[in-house]
This record gives C-alpha cells, sequence and structure tokens, in this order.
C-alpha cells in the first residue's frame, strides 16, 4: 500500500508538473492522501517519500549531467547571501527537504480530511465505474 | 472530528507555506519554484549543450538550418535574407536572451523595473543625457529606408518567435533569481543597442573639467598638462605628411573668447560617464610585409569585461552573402568580422562628440532660456519610471536646441547659474544599421567606403583587408565642424551660439582616410587620428602609447604569418614603464628600509614586461599610482569637477620639466620638485606593500595584485570570474586592465583559397550560466591562445564537420 501511494504520487506529480506549476505537488499528495489513507503517519511518510524521491531523483539526474557546474554556482551565490557557506550538496537537501515537506504535509492533510465512510464509498463506486463528483 | 479540523489546518498551514515558498522576499528568489527540479534553477543545469549539433526552424518565407560547430558557434543557411535575420534573431535569444534584455533594460533607464528603486538614479542619469531619444530618432531613421526595416523587423520576429515558445520553467535562470519575465522584443531595441555602444564608447567628456582647470591653473600650465598633441611627438592613425585630396569647408570657430565668462562647474554623475580607457587595437599588413605575399588584418576591440559575453560568434549565410564574425546579442548581423573578400575590425575613434553650453534663464521660473540674442521656451522630456513593486516617478527635462539640461535643480546642481546644456552628437538620427548591412556584403574597396557613408556614432576606425591585397583605414563617424583656431574643449555660453553652425558636420568624404600606404600597414590603438595638417579640430581622449609599441613592431617586421600577430596582440610591454622608470629609480634618495630595497631592486632589473606571474608590475604600477596622486593633489576636490592629466604627459613633465609647479605640494610651506614626488611615492609604495604581506591579503603577484576580472551583468559573483592569470594593462597592447581588456581578439589570413580566422573573446557562446560554454573560452584567452574558426562554404560542409 505505502509503495503504491509513493509511485503514485512521484509519477503522477511528475506528469502533472510537466505543464502545471510546480506547487501542483501538494495537490497531487493531497489527492492521493484522500484517496488511500490509512494511518496519519503513513500517509506522512507517503508524501515526504513520493515528492522526495521524485524530486531528488530529478535534481541529481540533472546536476550530475550537469557536473554540479550550476549547483556549486546557486550555492556560492546564496552563501553570500546568507553570510554562511553552503555547498552544492547542501542545496541538494535543502531543495530535496521543502519537496518532501509539502508532500507529506499535503498528504497527511489529505487523509485527514477525509473520515473513513466517505472514502469506503468513494472507492467502491470508483470501482464499479459510478462515481460522479458531487459538490 | 477533530481530524477534520486538523486537516483543515493543515491545509491552511500548506497554502501559507506554498504562498511564501512561490513568492520572492526582497533580494532573494521565491525559494520553493527556485529550487524546485520542475521549474527552478535545477532545469538551467543543463546537461545538452549545442555544441556539434543542428537543428532547423520555420521562418516567414521557409526555414533554416543552424549548425552548432565544436565550439558552440551557430552557422545559419537560409534560403534568403528574411529568413536568416529571423534565424539570427532566434539564436541570439536562445543562447543569450536574458543579456539581450537586460542590457535594453539599463539602455532605456528601465533597470527600476527588475532591481527596484535603487536603480533610480542610474536609470534617471541614462535618460537625461538622451540614450532613449537617440534610439527613437534613430528608429525612424532605421524605418525610413525599407532595407534596414525588413533586418530590423525580421530580426525582431525572430526574438519573438524564441520568447514565444519559451515555458516559464525553461526561462534563462537569471529571470528566476530576480523573479521576472521577459517582455516581447521590439525593433525600438535594437536602435537602443547603438546608442548603448554610443554611450560607452563617446559619452565621456571634460569640457567642465578642462574650463575649471584653465580657471585655476592659467592658460600656460593648462596647456602643458592637457596638450592638442601629445609630447614630445605622435604617430596619428593616419602616418604624418599624408596630404589631404579635398578642399576644407569653412568652419565655425573662435568660441576662445567664451572661456571669460565661466565659472567653476561640477560633475556629480561623472562616475557613470564611459570610461576613457575603455580602446582598441587594430592594425593590417599587406602582402609585401607577410610570409605568404597575402594581407592579414587583426583586431581587439577593449571593453568591459562581462559574462555573458558582449560579443556572441556567429556565420551568416544565404545566396548572396556569406559573413562570419561576432555580433553584439540584440543587434542583427555581424559588427567585426570578415567574408569570402573582405575583413574589418573597429577601435574607438576617441573624438568628442560632446559639448557643453552654459545656460542662462529669462527668469526664475526657468521657462526660457536665451539663444541667439533672443529668449526661447524650453521643451520638454518627461520620463515616467516604474519601479518594481508599483510605484513609480516622474521626471521632467529641459530640452534646448542645443540639447538637454542633464544637471538640474531636481537632478545634482542647485545653483542655476551653472546650468549647462548637452550636446551630444549620437542624439543625430543615423542607421548604423546599414553600414554593417553593406559591410557584411562587401566585396572590394569600393563598397567597405560605401557602407561607412551610412555610419555615424560611435565614431570608428575602420580597418580594411582584402583577398587583392589592398589595405586601408578610415575614421568614420559624424564628427563636429570645428576649426583648430576654435575649440571644443571648454563649457561656452549658449546666449552667443548660432545652432545651425554648431550642428554642423566634418563632410563624410573628408574624414581621415589612406589607402594602401606606402609603408605597407595601417594600424590604430586610440591615438590622435591625424597631425596638425588637417584642417579640423579633432580634440578628444587619446592614448600614446599602444599604438607606438605596434607601429614600431609592424613597421620593423617582415614575413609575417598570424602567429607572430597574435604574438603581437599578446604583447605585455609597459612603453610607459620603459620611458618612465629609469628617470624615477634615478631620483631615489638612498634607501635603507629592506622592503623599499627589494621593491627598487625588483624594478631596476625588470625588463618592462608585465607578466602575470612578476612581482615588478605590481610594484611599478602602485609607485605611478602614487605618483598621480601626490602630484595632482590640487585636483582632489569635492566641490568641483577636474581631470589628471594622461599618463603620458605626466611621463615627459617628470623626464623633462621636473620643477614645474605643479609638482609643487600644496599643504608644504616647501617648494617640491619632481624628485620629491618619487621619494615619497616610494615611500607609500613601501608602506603599502609591507601592510599587505604583513596582512597576507594576497601575494603582490600582478595577477593577484591587478586581479582582471569578468562581471556578471547583474554583478553577481557567483556567476563571475576573478583572478585571472593574465599579464597586460591599460596602455599596454594586451590591455587586460582589471576590469576591462581585450573583448574578442581576431586575426584574419588571407593566404589560403578562403580567409581562414583565429579568434577568442573572455566569455562562451552560452549565456547559461549553468552551461560549460558559459566561460569556456577565458583560459584560452588568458593565455594568449586563439580558436581556429570554422568558415563553411555551404550547409553541407557544415553538417559534414559535426558528424566527425
Amino acid at each position: 500500500m505505502l509503495t503504491i501511494k509513493i509511485l503514485s504520487i512521484a509519477l503522477l506529480s511528475f506528469l502533472l508538473t510537466l505543464f502545471l506549476p510546480w506547487y501542483t505537488i501538494t495537490l497531487v499528495a493531497f489527492g492521493i492522501g484522500m484517496l488511500f489513507s490509512n494511518r496519519p503517519g503513513n500517509n506522512f511518510l507517503a508524501g515526504c517519500l513520493g515528492i522526495g524521491i521524485f524530486w531528488l531523483i530529478s535534481i541529481l539526474i540533472a546536476d550530475i549531467r550537469n557536473e554540479h557546474i550550476l549547483s556549486n554556482k546557486v550555492a556560492l551565490l546564496f552563501s553570500e547571501n546568507l553570510k554562511t557557506t553552503i555547498s552544492g550538496p547542501t542545496l541538494i537537501i535543502i531543495s530535496t527537504l521543502i519537496g518532501a515537506l509539502l508532500g507529506g504535509l499535503s498528504s497527511l492533510s489529505g487523509g485527514l480530511i477525509m473520515d473513513d465512510g466517505s472514502r469506503a464509498r468513494i472507492r467502491k463506486a470508483i470501482k464499479n465505474g459510478r462515481y460522479t463528483l458531487k459538490i | 472530528m477533530s481530524k477534520k479540523i486538523t486537516g483543515v489546518l493543515l491545509i491552511i498551514l500548506i497554502a501559507v507555506l506554498v504562498y511564501f515558498l512561490n513568492t520572492p522576499n526582497g533580494g532573494s528568489p521565491a525559494l520553493g519554484l527556485f529550487l524546485s527540479p520542475t521549474h527552478g534553477f535545477w532545469k538551467n543545469a543543463v546537461a545538452r549543450e549545442t555544441r556539434n549539433s543542428s537543428e532547423e526552424i520555420n521562418c516567414i518565407k521557409g526555414s533554416a538550418t543552424i549548425v552548432y560547430d565544436e565550439f558552440s558557434v551557430p552557422h545559419i543557411f537560409a534560403e534568403n535574407e528574411e529568413d536568416l535575420l529571423y534565424a539570427l534573431g532566434y539564436t541570439e535569444a536562445k543562447d543569450r536572451l536574458w543579456q539581450m534584455e537586460f542590457q535594453m533594460h539599463a539602455a532605456a533607464g528601465r533597470l527600476t523595473e527588475i532591481v527596484g528603486e535603487r536603480a533610480l538614479p542610474l536609470d534617471r542619469f541614462t535618460r537625461r543625457i538622451g540614450i532613449v531619444r537617440a534610439a527613437k530618432n534613430s528608429l525612424s531613421e532605421i524605418e525610413k529606408n525599407p532595407v534596414s526595416k525588413r533586418i530590423v523587423d525580421n530580426f525582431t520576429a525572430g526574438v519573438n518567435a524564441y520568447i514565444n515558445q519559451l515555458s516559464d520553467a525553461n526561462l534563462p535562470v537569471e529571470y528566476k533569481l530576480i523573479g521576472y519575465k521577459p517582455e516581447p522584443w521590439t525593433p525600438l531595441k535594437c536602435a537602443l543597442l547603438t546608442k548603448y555602444m554610443a554611450k560607452d564608447l563617446t559619452y565621456y567628456d571634460t569640457d567642465v573639467e578642462n574650463t575649471n582647470a584653465l580657471r585655476i591653473f592659467g592658460e600656460a600650465n593648462y596647456k602643458k598638462m592637457f596638450p592638442d598633441f601629445p609630447p614630445p611627438s605622435i604617430d596619428p592613425v593616419i602616418p604624418r605628411g599624408t596630404k589631404w585630396n579635398f578642399k576644407s569647408v569653412d568652419s565655425i570657430s573662435g568660441n576662445t573668447k567664451a572661456i571669460a565668462y565661466s565659472s567653476l562647474y561640477n560633475n556629480p554623475y561623472k562616475f557613470l560617464y564611459a570610461n576613457p580607457n575603455y580602446g582598441s587595437n587594430n592594425w593590417t599588413v599587406n602582402g609585401s610585409k607577410t610570409k605568404s605575399g597575402k594581407p592579414i588584418l587583426c583586431g581587439d576591440p577593449h571593453l568591459g569585461l562581462n559574462l555573458p559575453s558582449i560579443w556572441y560568434e556567429v556565420q551568416m549565410t544565404c545566396p548572396g552573402l556569406n559573413v562570419y564574425g561576432v555580433t553584439i546579442p540584440g543587434a542583427p548581423g555581424v559588427i567585426i568580422g570578415h567574408n569570402d573578400n573582405i575583413a574589418w575590425s573597429v577601435t574607438n575613434s576617441e573624438r568628442d562628440v560632446i559639448n557643453n553650453y552654459s545656460v542662462e534663464y529669462q527668469d526664475a521660473s526657468r521657462k526660457a532660456y536665451k539663444l541667439g540674442g533672443q529668449y526661447i521656451p524650453f521643451e520638454y522630456d518627461v520620463e515616467t519610471y516604474t519601479i518594481k513593486g508599483g510605484k513609480t516617478f516622474v521626471d521632467s527635462i529641459r530640452i534646448t536646441k542645443a540639447g538637454a539640461i542633464v544637471y538640474d535643480e531636481n537632478f545634482g546642481e542647485q545653483n542655476d547659474q551653472k546650468h549647462i546644456a548637452t550636446y551630444w552628437r549620437a542624439e543625430e538620427p543615423s542607421n548604423e544599421t546599414m553600414a554593417f548591412y553593406y559591410l557584411d556584403h562587401a566585396k572590394n574597396h569600393q563598397d567597405y567606403l560605401n557602407a561607412l557613408e551610412y555610419y555615424d556614432c560611435p565614431g570608428q576606425n575602420f580597418i580594411y583587408a582584402d583577398r587583392d591585397n589592398n589595405i586601408a583605414i578610415r575614421q568614420q563617424g559624424n564628427f563636429l565642424l570645428r576649426t583648430r583656431k576654435g575649440d571644443g574643449s571648454f563649457v561656452t555660453p549658449l546666449a552667443d551660439i548660432d545652432v545651425r553652425k554648431l550642428k554642423a558636420r566634418i563632410p563624410s568624404q573628408q574624414n581621415p582616410y589612406i589607402l594602401n600606404p606606402e609603408r605597407g600597414f595601417c594600424s590604430s590603438a586610440n591615438q590622435n587620428p591625424v597631425d596638425s595638417s588637417y584642417p579640423y579640430l579633432t580634440n578628444g581622449h587619446y592614448e600614446n602609447y599602444r599604438n607606438r609599441v605596434i607601429n614600431s613592431t609592424l613597421t620593423n617586421a617582415s614575413q609575417l604569418d598570424w602567429k607572430e600577430m597574435g604574438k603581437l596582440q599578446n604583447n605585455t610591454l609597459s612603453l610607459l614603464a620603459k620611458e618612465v622608470l629609469p628617470t624615477l629609480l634615478s631620483n631615489i634618495d638612498p634607501i635603507s628600509d629592506p622592503t623599499a630595497k627589494k621593491i627598487v631592486s625588483t624594478l631596476t632589473s625588470w625588463n618592462y614586461y608585465t607578466a602575470y606571474n612578476t612581482n615588478a608590475p605590481s610594484y611599478f604600477y602602485k609607485l605611478w599610482e602614487e605618483i598621480e596622486a601626490i602630484t595632482y593633489d590640487e585636483m582632489d576636490r569635492k566641490d568641483i569637477s577636474l581631470r589628471i592629466p594622461e599618463s603620458y604627459v605626466t611621463a615627459n613633465l617628470i623626464i623633462k620639466e621636473p620643477n614645474l609647479s605643479i609638482f609643487d605640494l600644496q599643504k608644504t610651506s616647501t617648494v617640491e620638485t619632481a624628485r620629491e614626488i618619487i621619494n615619497t611615492a616610494l615611500k607609500n609604495t613601501t608602506l603599502f606593500f609591507r601592510g599587505y604581506e604583513k596582512n597576507k591579503i594576497n601575494s603582490t603577484l600582478w595577477q593577484h595584485f591587478k586581479n582582471t576580472r569578468i562581471t556578471h551583468l547583474a554583478l553577481l559573483n557567483a556567476f563571475s570570474v576573478k583572478d585571472i592569470p593574465i599579464g597586460g594593462n591599460y596602455n599596454i597592447v594586451n590591455a587586460a586592465s582589471d576590469k576591462w581588456g581585450p573583448s574578442w581578439r581576431m586575426i584574419v589570413d588571407f593566404s589560403g583559397d578562403k580567409p581562414q580566422c583565429y579568434g577568442i573573446y573572455p566569455g562562451g557562446q552560452n549565456g547559461n550560466p549553468g552551461s560549460k560554454g558559459y566561460t569556456e573560452f577565458v583560459e584560452k584567452w588568458a593565455k594568449g591562445e586563439y580558436c581556429k574558426l570554422h568558415f563553411f562554404t555551404d550547409k553541407e560542409e557544415a553538417l559534414k564537420s559535426i558528424k566527425n
């Protein structure tokens, strides 16, 4: 269950942010949290890892192929502005953590907002192909 | 139920977080946006470079093929000129969009829109001196001519095609960092670029400083400090003794009497003027001087060193045109380069194209001014500035028939007795686009001369060579018509001026020019264009060292090849040191201090070459800086503007007239001569280097002392390169100074079937700081090496080359 949630959050986020804003990740994690919730801890972890893994992999692919040129420069830029020392790898961690935190919180809130009864009904309806969104 | 409430609270928290992470805060970018791998800077960490690739783009009438070679230089092949220009715009934007737009925001006085209120004084200065007014005049001239209109329109369409397909995620990283988006390119921006360069190269004027100096130091001293021709002799662009084969027209003369009226002036924004040290070298030798018997042409314009680089290499090919060279991102054509038949390069003319006139208001309301004996109401240029964050600022500038009042009660000068109207030649309508269009197409010497007829500002020395062994140089520009008897160097009262005469120009065909000189070479390095036999006034800001090193080398040379030319471009001999240092050393009193001894012994054994890994240049230039500062203690005033004389003048005075009153220090009761100055300067230099070494700030090696650096246009340290190991300095052929230097070294050799070009510039083709190409050429440039550039005959040859 956790693996499915993580994968669907990561995959959906990747697809949607190809043409939607970066913060669409919160909506994805929220939605998956609503649909597949069981325990809050499990939910938070799913959002955290889903977005975290998605972002980390994307960043690592970009950074390695770029031979760390830009991450080192941006790290230096931040270091000078914040009057501290931030390295390229630190920047990767910070970026990933921002995504992971947002993902985790969104997924968690998605689960919390949905009570178990209505979730079960929705899932059943989806399964039977009779689901219509009521507003 | 409590779960739902927690959930809702969490949603609110997330919304707030997203809001903050998506909003720029003060100077820092929107963090979440900026750090996200899908839309942030990670997207700019590109792996794919354009190097050795090709692309086909749809243009206006058909398509164009762009082949990027091993140096990421685009070679554009199109079926017609419309598509070629479109593809050029597209390509420039692809590699340099942020730079193109940022530079034109600077040129238009619109930096406040990007960086906020702190840019307001700079923006106001930019608009007050008239860059935008000049660009609008130029645009109407461009649009009157169907060819130049077509050029800028197609180019603009190409730039905008690139901008329109650009998603937010793929914006250049600077947009993400500063937090804004590109706007559409316009033909006005093409015109602005010319005037931006005109500002960079000609908005340096010393009328105010000259007027003050004449009043303070008297005529005899003034002439010694600011001579019309450098002592002891000159080696002008057009060789001495060249006959002028034209009948000169009547010039206006006699502003000298006006000097008596003048008061003392300040120039509060002088620090925003052009850097007078921006110069350039170019030379060409004909077959009599080369191994191959064919000409070689060289050029290296010196400009501020910035990243992305001011230059961008490109080859443009369509039926009837095949040209290779450098353009400036935003310019619709090659500016310096070669085609199958000819090669050309430019150096700044350094001519004075600014005149200043003191204004006499009719009354305290300051609504009218006196001109030609009567009062005329002002016109106004009302400028609105949009400041980032939403505020606006409105500035009103008084315009006279002889230019704008740059400094007034709202901008730097409270005293209305000292208001000056500034006439800047760049404001006259001109169409330089056509000049470069015809140069790019030129097949022979006559085509070159015809092309230059369109060229007005900034005045340049256009050097020329062709495959038929012709060489030539012409100083081209729209220059003010003044006689040698009169003088355009001082503030003069506007009340007596005849405006018609004030704007008269020297006929273009009478500009300094020579074809195939006997000595077998042409050259220029910002020195005086002519000797005193030329019938018109040619005052300006001239250099007097680089030209003599170049000319003596070329005079003595034979059997030259491109490598020898490369050595000359990278020559680091300090002629200033060679000429003045023996005199300085012979004046030094006995010393005991170990640091002073080390300095003197290092200088005594120095060969005058400013290699980056030696100490002598650091000692010499520090000593020279001290000598100038101590000698011209009279100039150190806050209330009025003054300038110190050129180095060659000071050097000559130290050698020839060491007892001149200028060497006497103001604060002492004793009488000093050059000898005392030299010894005091050595003491200061010793103290300086003792502190320098004690604090271990850096080594005293020339590389670190000089610190040649290439600064990102938005002054971002992380995107800049510092402490480059390169010799040279100002007044040296290899003019690599602290913040400016040779911005594009080019050598075109006509020995083969088609011209072979060698070139290098301190930057890289790709403007993305995350790209490997961003600083690709810097190391080679510092070492004095060149890229052997590709000049393809056709598309097939180009495509074949990238497959190997």
